[in-house]
């Protein structure tokens, strides 16, 4: 089971229907593994082949259910970037 | 005032003419005869206060009011009154002090090495790129058209031809192949799962050297998604370049990807070697040293791309900006010219270069790593030898901490 920050499961426990997009860093093959999130609903939006990782976008009661997921080894928040001018 | 006034410059005139209180006092410039009496001015002349003279040339900087303006014009042995204007450092100015334009004497513009600028697009008709173009990739949905200004005015930091300025706003490798990716958007926003996106593109294309002028709030230790693709990057012997961020002065606020262990760091300085204070310091929440040196970052002219407003805009081709971000491209033009003098060079060889060859500013590692970069040192160093800055104690950590923590290990031996 992956961990993730409490205040983070606690948000999505409370805003299941809300969108969050996420980092999540897998084990086994990656188009395979996407498929298998994209039949679920889940949008997967990269796939990173330097990191074997995906970049998805899902509602919190299924980033809760991704924690189960034994071929996931990593989730964490996808974040805002900016510029750096100051 | 008078119309005739053949002693004072075009831009002092129309200043005077502006000005409302007398009293006020106006920086100028006074040019005198070469025989000047230096002293007598100094008693002569009331409402004026000199601050400098100067010694190749017989001029004297000082403040005086527009009356003993009016006072010094009638003075014989007054030639010339200019009026002191604030200046910037131009790319013109800033190459020069990475000793950019040395290299360039010997032959190197980058050409042959390929930089790729992971920013908010390009403006791929601006004179400065021309026919070196090498592939444009959009992550944000918006199109490769910079409508912000941020990406095309790093690109041309890193490798802009100058072509728009006569050769006087050039980049620092103006040879160099552009490739950009854009993954900020009109707002320069942007997530990092496409700056991800962006870095890989770039690797699949190819390139040597990433300028990533961006970066999310500090602090951090190097472990997130953004931070292991730039490892990534690093591993598969791509040179990144990459921004500390303006959150200084005060320390951890170096934020992803600025603190991934193996990326060149970097921090800005001005044209008189000068830490920018906004220039993000170290350490990582983990307590790495960075950033690794530091390029000059403030009040930088350089490309502007059609249509935007960003900075404060010189012309129709060239705006001015200041940010670690427009640092961070002069750094990977720097890269660029020293792949193309060394080209076996692994991206860890050249971060040892530029590091053990860097100007010892002579303030805290903190704040600008091994110090300001020398390009021309850099790709001329025989066998830089690695210069790790030393960091002394981590902020919040001065001696007393370390002598407590000494005295107890050693009652806990005895």
């Amino acid at each position: 089971m992956t961990d993730i920050d409490p205040a983070i499961r606690k948000a999505w426990q409370s805003s299941p229907n809300e969108p969050v997009d996420l980092i999540i860093r897998v084990s086994g093959d990656m188009s395979q593994l996407g498929a298998t999130l994209e039949r679920r609903g889940i949008v997967v939006k990269h796939r990173f082949r330097l990191t074997h990782s995906l970049g998805i976008r899902c509602s919190g009661q299924a980033a809760l259910q991704l924690l189960k997921e034994p071929w996931i080894t990593r989730i964490e928040l996808d974040r805002p970037v900016k510029a750096l001018r100051r | 005032m008078e119309e005739n006034r053949p002693k004072l410059t075009r831009g002092l005139f129309r200043t005077l003419h502006q000005v409302e209180d007398q009293q006020q006092q106006l920086p100028i410039i006074v040019r005198y005869t070469p025989t000047r009496r230096m002293m007598r001015h100094r008693e002569q002349h009331r409402g004026v206060r000199e601050s400098y003279t100067y010694h190749l040339r017989p001029f004297v900087h000082m403040h005086a009011s527009a009356e003993a303006i009016q006072l010094l014009e009638e003075d014989p042995e007054v030639v010339t009154i200019y009026e002191d204007l604030p200046v910037h450092a131009y790319l013109d100015a800033a190459m020069p002090l990475i000793q950019v334009p040395r290299l360039w004497q010997e032959g190197l513009d980058g050409e042959g090495v390929r930089i790729a600028i992971v920013d908010t697009g390009l403006d791929v008709e601006h004179p400065d790129f021309q026919g070196r173009i090498g592939s444009t990739a959009d992550f944000t949905g918006e199109g490769i058209a910079d409508r912000h200004g941020h990406g095309t005015h790093c690109a041309s930091i890193a490798a802009g031809s100058g072509e728009a300025s006569s050769g006087r706003y050039r980049g620092a490798a103006p040879g160099a192949s552009l490739f950009a990716a854009k993954v900020l958007r009109a707002d320069g926003q942007g997530m990092m799962s496409d700056v991800m996106a962006g870095v890989e593109w770039a690797v699949g294309q190819g390139v040597q050297i990433v300028s990533l002028s961006l970066g999310g709030p500090g602090p951090c230790d190097g472990t997130d998604a953004l931070c292991e693709t730039c490892e990534a990057a690093v591993e598969a012997g791509v040179t990144l370049c990459v921004a500390a961020g303006n959150e200084g002065p005060g320390p951890y606020t170096i934020g992803s990807p600025g603190c991934a262990p193996n990326v060149i760091t970097i921090g800005a300085c001005n044209d008189q070697d000068r830490i920018a204070s906004f220039s993000s310091r170290g350490p990582t929440s983990d307590g790495r040293a960075k950033p690794d040196l530091v390029f000059p970052g403030v009040d930088i002219i350089a490309a502007r791309a059609a249509g935007t407003s960003m900075g404060k805009i010189v012309d129709e081709h060239y705006t001015s900006a200041s940010g670690t971000s427009m640092a961070t491209p002069a750094a990977a033009g720097t890269c660029a010219l020293i792949l193309q003098a060394k080209p076996g060079l692994k991206p860890q060889d050249i971060k040892a270069r530029l590091m053990g060859t860097a100007v010892d500013l002579g303030t805290n590692a903190y704040a600008q790593g091994s110090g300001r970069a020398d390009a021309w040192q850099a790709v001329h160093e025989e066998s830089p030898e690695p210069k790790p800055p030393d960091p002394g104690p981590r902020p919040g950590q001065g001696c007393l901490p370390a002598l407590v923590k000494a005295l107890f290990w050693r009652s806990s031996q005895e």
